[in-house]
């Protein structure tokens, strides 16, 4: 399970469908102990791009509470406000940080210890396994494309023989991109404030010898 | 028109899939269940569907195409996986929208191959089913070049399609037996004419559309 808000408001709690800049570099700044109020500036200057190895669904929560830790005088309780909240089941990500390898290294071993708990997106999601595939050296694409695909078998082989990922990244000057709001300016509980990021997407093929014969019939259609 | 493309997963271990899975009628009966009551059709479009089988016993999915987005829960508490993704839709639009003639697709199409033999003295002819595999596969071939299609040949000469699955359905219909001969046609197609090729792709060839038959599916071109 996991959940990258990117715009949500009040009670409808989306989910991106990859991971959110905000997410990762928040993961991160956890992992190494950061407080809420700490600053995080030099993680800012990482080039962030994330591989869609898995695209898992979105599942709805439709979720009710009740404030029972502060009953009335007659004894019943408030009824906090109902929201739906949007998660990500099944789904598997390649996300890669690229920018000063001390930094990286230094992310790389937090990573491994983490000093608070990590979680994928939202607290309810807490991370599972290995979290770190390690610093690699090269370019953020070239090590997006070239590290290996870790589907699960069962994805694997209701896929063709060849299966293109998508990997969305940080814009570079010039191109043209999505625009989301997801750079994390201040995690601080009392003025959270996120600026804008553009995103661009391209994909990779990796052959999948556990792949099927039988025809995707969505393989024509777009976006799908 | 807004049409989608649905495809269910079917466990095929479960009690009711096993009572789904007998009966093309009662299948019917669970996909339709998707749909609001009326809006399984709109006036360019039904909703047409197809048991598909994979090599594997357990390998089980229907594809639908349908006017609206189905609702997969009925369908998925009857014969669906409790874990994982009850199904799959996409907006089919787009993709209709951009068939040009000349592109080149895989294809898969069960059809039910019969021929109204006239009677004599009868208002109406008799269907009859066309029994081997390449009468069923002229029958189809015939059907496909009318709807906007053409089988590129092989170096051999021979059209680029093949019967993969041949299959009588016997199943009750309230008190009748219902008789049915269906096969599954796969193969290589080109577009001749786009608009008769949507219009197939969207209205179904041949008849026992009800039963699963007539959905015509495309699919890139294996790399």
């Amino acid at each position: 399970m996991q959940s990258w808000g990117d715009s949500s408001r009040f009670t409808t709690r989306a989910t991106r469908r990859e991971p959110t800049k905000s997410g990762v570099l928040g993961l991160l700044a956890a992992a190494q102990g950061r407080r809420r109020t700490d600053s995080i500036e030099d993680l800012l200057s990482l080039r962030f791009g994330v591989r869609t190895d898995q695209p898992g669904s979105v599942v709805r929560d439709f979720q009710t509470a009740m404030d029972w830790s502060h009953p009335k005088k007659d004894g019943s309780v408030n009824s906090m406000p109902l929201s739906n909240r949007y998660y990500l089941a099944d789904a598997i990500f390649v996300a890669a940080v690229e920018g000063d390898p001390s930094l990286l290294h230094a992310l790389d071993e937090a990573i491994t210890e983490p000093v608070f708990p990590l979680y994928l997106g939202r607290r309810s999601c807490p991370t599972e396994g290995r979290v770190s595939l390690g610093v690699r050296d090269g370019d953020l694409l070239t090590v997006l494309a070239n590290e290996p695909w870790h589907a699960k078998p069962w994805h694997q082989r209701r896929l063709p023989r060849s299966v293109r990922l998508q990997i969305a990244y940080d814009t570079e000057s010039g191109q043209v991109g999505d625009t989301v709001r997801d750079i994390p300016l201040s995690f601080d509980p009392q003025r959270r404030e996120y600026g804008w990021r553009d995103i661009t997407t391209t994909t990779t093929t990796v052959d999948n010898p556990h792949g099927n014969d039988e025809p995707d019939w969505f393989a024509g259609l777009e976006g799908a | 028109m807004t049409l989608f493309l649905t495809q269910f997963d079917v466990n095929v271990a479960r009690r009711d899939a096993a009572r789904l899975l007998a009966s093309p009628e009662r299948l019917h009966a669970a996909v339709l269940a998707s749909f609001p009551p009326g809006q399984s059709a709109s006036e360019s479009a039904r909703t047409l569907w197809r048991l598909d089988r994979g090599p594997a016993n357990h390998d089980a999915r229907i594809m639908i195409v349908s006017p609206l987005q189905p609702d997969l829960t009925v369908l998925n508490e009857q014969a669906g996986w409790s874990t994982g993704v009850p199904g799959r839709s996409a907006d089919y639009d787009p993709f209709l929208r951009d068939l040009r003639a000349g592109s080149v697709w895989r294809f898969r199409c069960t059809v039910n191959p019969t021929t109204a033999v006239r009677q004599p003295g009868a208002s109406r002819g008799r269907r009859v089913a066309e029994v081997t595999a390449e009468q069923q596969l002229e029958w189809f071939v015939t059907r496909l070049e009318r709807r906007g299609f053409r089988l590129p040949e092989d170096p051999s000469g021979a059209p680029s399609a093949r019967v993969t699955r041949r299959e009588v359905l016997r199943f009750r219909r309230q008190s009748s037996t219902v008789t049915l001969s269906v096969a599954q046609v796969d193969g290589i197609l080109e577009i001749t004419d786009p608009d008769a090729a949507r219009s197939a792709l969207t209205s179904g060839i041949g008849p026992a559309k009800g039963y699963g038959c007539g959905l015509l599916t495309l699919a890139p071109l294996a790399r």
